[in-house]
């Protein structure tokens, strides 16, 4: 960090002033610093609310987030380019004011070494971390466009200063070039989304989506950040964060796969957790249909979510299995802290190929850490007002994952499995 | 040098066959019966303290008091790990083993481990207990399978005396007893899902990570001809707590652990005199 922009044999300078002044444009914000994580130190963040891999558009129509950071324009055409070995982190003080429910404010932590590290995906990328308070008595919506708008506008900037420049590795993403001997496999994502609340969890071009039916969407789109989250609660649990989304695991491994064993036929971004069983049925069948139209013959099907959301999922599973789509599935467990509950909550019999990325529910013991970056000194392991504060730089003993980022593997991004014992 | 307790029947301590099945619990010095191929296959590692037997009858008409001694037996033995069986497709010496090895393991602490065919109804009971100190090695369906099974239970047992890390039930070899545990592999599961996807696509066979339960759909008894003045009961798994919540903190996730609901725990009746939700 330092006074200037530059990228020259893989290493960074960034302007810290600038990026300060870009942050503190929106009045909303206040307090803001910038501090380095490193692999390996033993350091905690705190408050996490996002995480963003700095991206530019350097051709192609539109820029990255479109929607959010400029008008609602095509993206996934053209070439974007990519920090791929650091991330944004928005660390973030906020109350909130919904008080209990799915919708509740949270944060997370990361601990870049010990358990903690080896658990998260995300312990092992140089971040930048963005740490701010937001103004008193804004509300979720508010809050998260603030938080939003802040890390997004920092990993663009910081993404810009890459555009003159010829990339080390270009890779290209072309769906076009199909092998007509292969399988055509999609991805179906399953999404909960609270449709009471005034961010629904997940953005599609910027916009909520709410009781919405299953769309197609481009897997390059998702490179370009057409679907964001909720920062008042992204990246704990099982939430996934905007990295997440910019670096899918299942959506590169069918790339890496198309043309050689199989054609990727893109995404079928599905809404689950309907209220009723009728309308799980519905958006269950209604995803199947799509992928059907859309030629599949297999189908990756995962999930954002936890409790009846998964019948959503199964429903969905059976749906394709009668359509004719093949199917494996891919899902977290959870199955209570020694593993001796039931790991999912529903079960169908054409559920017969599941990958499992690990479980929820593992009690973790966090030894105390010399640094701690982010906006809280104390922290609360459960999101609830009144919840008991604990000191951030501590050990902490933790009954399950939810509390650090990315201690839920919820698309197969790490090598963590469950196995019967 | 590693203690243990070998727990037989009546036939396998060679005190008899059918005749002897309501034979009560008795301890023999050392190993004994056709079960003492066991301590050879110890080799210098381990020592059989005592050999308990009890009568295949007698366990099951008189669980408690045989229960009791046998608990008895082990504890003044003071073992480092206790064999039951192997019970090959032998029914009620299947379950006995399973449920003496489960008493074991939870009054005295003692790791323990048994072996039977895969279709003994003590397999059953294995799995519904979910005894991460109780493992159940597979054997063959007879005695033939007597040589190999007493090898592998020496060497299992002498591992649990140890405490060695024992990995999953598919690595090493023992019935799975539903406990899911986090492991590593080598590959992530973005890889491992394109793998199986593809291989179901080609017809090829593959491995689910996560096997699936399948329950039986139960229909609805019919209607009841007249309502009035009948008794009825309501069997929910609902979560129903009294009216009020009052138990869950203020404040609190309407879906926090403390709202288990402690009067059903507690085997108490939710009478209509109260009023509940959920």
């Amino acid at each position: 960090m330092g006074s200037r922009f530059k990228y020259e044999s893989e290493i960074l300078d960034v302007d810290e002033g600038e990026l300060i002044a870009l942050v503190l444009e929106d009045t909303r914000i206040t307090d803001a610093t910038l501090a380095v994580a490193v692999p390996g130190e033993k350091t905690r963040i705190t408050g996490i609310r996002d995480m963003v891999e700095p991206r530019f558009k350097v051709a192609g129509s539109g820029q990255v987030f479109p929607g959010v950071l400029g008008a609602v324009e095509n993206v996934g055409d053209g070439r974007t380019h990519r920090l791929s070995g650091m991330t944004v982190i928005a660390a973030a003080e906020y109350e909130g004011t919904i008080r209990a429910g799915t919708t509740v404010q949270r944060s997370a932590i990361l601990d870049m070494s010990g358990p903690g590290a080896e658990i998260s995906r995300f312990s092992s990328y140089l971040h930048l971390v963005l740490s701010f308070k937001i103004a008193p008595g804004l509300g979720e919506l508010d809050a998260h466009s603030a938080v939003q708008l802040a890390e997004y506008k920092v990993a663009q900037r910081l993404g810009q200063v890459t555009a003159k420049l010829s990339p080390v590795e270009i890779a290209t993403y072309d769906l076009s070039k199909k092998d007509p001997a292969l399988a055509n496999v999609m991805l179906v994502q399953g999404c909960i989304t609270d449709p009471q609340h005034v961010h629904s969890g997940v953005g599609y071009y910027g916009l909520s989506l709410r009781n919405s039916m299953s769309t197609f969407v481009h897997p390059n789109e998702l490179f370009d950040g057409a679907v964001t989250v909720d920062t008042t609660r992204s990246g704990r649990g099982y939430y996934p964060t905007t990295w997440d989304w910019q670096n899918h695991p299942l959506v590169l491994e069918l790339y890496a796969a198309h043309g050689k064993s199989l054609n990727f036929g893109g995404v079928v971004l599905q809404r689950i957790r309907f209220e009723t069983s009728h309308g799980k049925e519905v958006g269950a069948q209604n995803a199947a249909r799509l992928a059907k139209a859309m030629g599949a013959d297999g189908a990756l099907v995962t999930w954002i979510g936890g409790g009846n959301a998964f019948v959503d999922v199964m429903l969905t599973v059976r749906a394709c299995e009668q359509n004719g789509i093949k199917t494996t599935l891919v899902t977290y467990e959870n199955g209570g802290k020694e593993g001796k509950d039931s790991p999912v909550l529903f079960y169908i019999a054409e559920a017969n190929a599941i990958v499992s990325t690990g479980s929820l529910d593992k009690v973790v013991e966090l030894p105390a850490m010399d640094k701690v970056i982010g906006p809280y000194e104390q922290i609360k392991i459960f999101p609830f007002p009144g919840a008991a504060r604990v000191p951030a730089r501590g050990a902490l003993s933790l009954e399950a994952r939810d509390v650090m980022m990315g201690g839920a593997d919820i698309w197969g991004q790490g090598e963590f499995r469950c196995a019967e014992y | 040098m590693i203690k243990i307790v070998h727990v037989v029947n009546q036939f396998f301590a060679g005190l008899g066959g059918e005749e002897k099945a309501g034979l009560a619990v008795g301890v023999i010095e050392g190993s004994a019966g056709a079960a003492r191929g066991l301590e050879p296959k110890l080799g210098d590692e381990g020592k059989i303290a005592c050999t308990v037997y009890v009568g295949d009858n007698y366990f099951h008409e008189h669980k408690e008091e045989a229960l009791k001694a046998i608990l008895d037996a082990v504890g003044a033995a003071e073992p480092n790990v206790l064999v039951a069986g192997p019970a090959f497709n032998s029914g009620r010496y299947g379950l006995s083993c399973v449920e003496i090895c489960n008493a074991v393991a939870n009054a005295l602490g003692i790791p323990c481990i048994t072996a039977m065919h895969e279709e003994n109804p003590g397999v059953g009971a294995y799995r519904e207990f979910v005894n991460a100190w109780v493992y159940c090695l597979p054997t063959a369906e007879a005695t033939t399978g007597m040589n190999d099974a007493l090898a592998r239970l020496a060497r299992f047992a002498i591992r649990l005396a140890r405490g060695e890390e024992i990995g999953s039930a598919a690595k090493e070899g023992y019935i799975g007893r539903g406990i899911r545990r986090i492991e590593k592999t080598d590959r992530r599961g973005a890889t491992r899902a394109v793998e199986m996807l593809l291989k179901k696509i080609n017809n090829q066979p593959f491995e689910s990570e996560l096997p699936m339960e399948v329950w039986d759909d139960t229909p609805p008894a019919p209607p009841l001809s007249q309502v009035k003045d009948r008794n009825i009961a309501v069997v929910t798994t609902s979560g129903v707590v009294p009216w009020g919540n009052p138990e869950i903190p203020t404040g609190a996730n309407t879906i926090s652990p403390s709202s288990k609901n402690s009067s059903l725990e507690n085997g108490k009746r939710c009478t209509a005199a109260t009023t509940w939700r959920t």
